[in-house]
């Protein structure tokens, strides 16, 4: 069944409907927001609210226009979005961003971290991201969507998905560089030349 | 090309399930390849989520259902509203204004004030009137049978010596009339509706 008619069912009070169309689109929501996010908290609400509001107003998804888990990145985006705005004080400006490296100079750090603290290491980097640059990284990087249809979910032009697309790029492998294998040899060779 | 056939590999790796190549051939053409960067960026995995969030978004549903609940049809037709378009309303309140204006100075008939309404109640009197009670009045008359005129002429002389100084003329007049007298003057006499005859004995003495 496709997610229109259940939509329209989920509206109308079946629950099954809504259970189905729920399970479908829960997790890339949910990661989506938490990737934007960086917190399950935050992403849970977001996640709920989303759903909710996709049940409350059922009219406001044109399937003409997009799929429905556009839609729904779309709402999450927005969500997460007013989560930016109130607490603007906390997050960095992007200026900052992207002349200050995030992490630290290490000499061999993949031997030294584990993978978990990898991940720590990307999810910070994607984090100090500027929120318009950290949705396209997301969208384009983990949830493997089109520019086109990043476009239709950050309200840009494919013009300007590319451009936060390849500045995000640029952030991230400045803050990662000191993981990168070509940077490890050239600072093994510099070692050994030493 | 090798580069190309080479990230495409990678993100077969990255995610199992999207092995579709036109998809992936377009994302290339979007994409500068970094595969460095993109197996860097795959070591970070968001977390499942929770199911708490299952019944949470269960429980939210369920209310919001039970509140979408059509209300009862009075309610509806208290509460709903019909849209008017803004210039409908606009002229609808011109008009009314108008209406108004022209009823307020439009010169008022003359009317007469209405006497104030009497709003105290007359308080109740009790007034005892007096029952006329029909009055019976019995008079004792004496005929003077004719038959009886041998020892009647020795009495009437004496009747009448007895009572010439009361009756006088009258009571002769009144015999010469009528043929019979009282003691009493009747001139002013009214003779009752009901006459009741009651025959008195000599010898009751008491009888009244």
């Amino acid at each position: 069944m496709t997610d229109e008619k259940l939509l329209q069912r989920a509206s109308r009070g079946d629950e099954a409907a809504f259970l189905i169309l729920y399970e479908r689109h829960r997790a890339p929501v949910f990661r989506f927001a938490y990737r934007l996010l960086g917190s399950i908290e935050l992403a849970e609400d977001v996640t709920h609210d989303c759903f909710l509001g996709l049940i409350k107003r059922p009219a406001s998804f044109d399937s003409q226009r997009a799929a429905l888990r556009t839609y729904l990145y779309a709402a999450a985006r927005n969500l997460a979005g007013k989560h930016f705005r109130q607490h603007a004080n906390n997050t960095v400006p992007v200026d900052e961003l992207l002349d200050e490296p995030r992490v630290p100079e290490s000499e061999e750090p993949l031997h030294q971290l584990l993978n978990e603290e990898l991940s720590a290491e990307v999810s910070k980097a994607v984090m100090s991201l500027p929120p318009l640059q950290r949705e396209a990284v997301v969208l384009f990087e983990y949830e493997e969507l089109s520019l086109a249809e990043i476009a239709l979910i950050v309200g840009a032009d494919v013009g300007t998905v590319k451009s936060r697309l390849y500045r995000a790029r640029e952030g991230l492998r400045r803050s990662l560089s000191p993981y990168f294998k070509s940077h490890r040899r050239t600072a093994n060779a510099g070692r050994v030349y030493k | 090309m090798k580069h190309e056939r080479k990230y495409l590999r990678l993100l077969r790796l990255s995610d199992p399930h999207k092995t579709r190549g036109e998809e992936t051939t377009r994302r290339l053409s979007e994409a500068t390849p970094d595969r460095e960067l993109k197996t860097l960026l795959a070591s970070w995995d968001a977390p499942e989520a929770p199911r708490a969030l299952d019944h949470r978004l269960l429980t939210s549903y369920r209310t919001d259902q039970q509140g979408a609940t059509r209300p009862p049809m009075w309610r509806r037709a208290l509460t709903s509203s019909v849209p008017v378009p803004l210039p409908i309303a606009g002229l609808t309140v011109v008009a009314l204004v108008a209406v108004s204006t022209a009823l307020a100075l439009r010169p008022s008939p003359v009317t007469l004030e209405s006497p104030p309404a009497i709003t105290t109640l007359a308080a109740t009197r009790v007034v005892e009137m007096p029952v006329m009670q029909e009055r019976i009045v019995t008079r004792t008359v004496f005929v003077e049978k004719k038959e009886h005129l041998t020892w009647k002429k020795e009495r009437r002389g004496t009747v009448v010596a007895r009572g010439a100084n009361v009756a006088g003329d009258s009571a002769a007049r009144a015999k010469e009339q009528t043929g019979y007298f009282t003691r009493v003057n009747m001139t002013e006499f009214q003779p009752a509706n009901e006459v009741k005859i009651r025959v008195i004995k000599g010898n009751r003495s008491d009888e009244k």
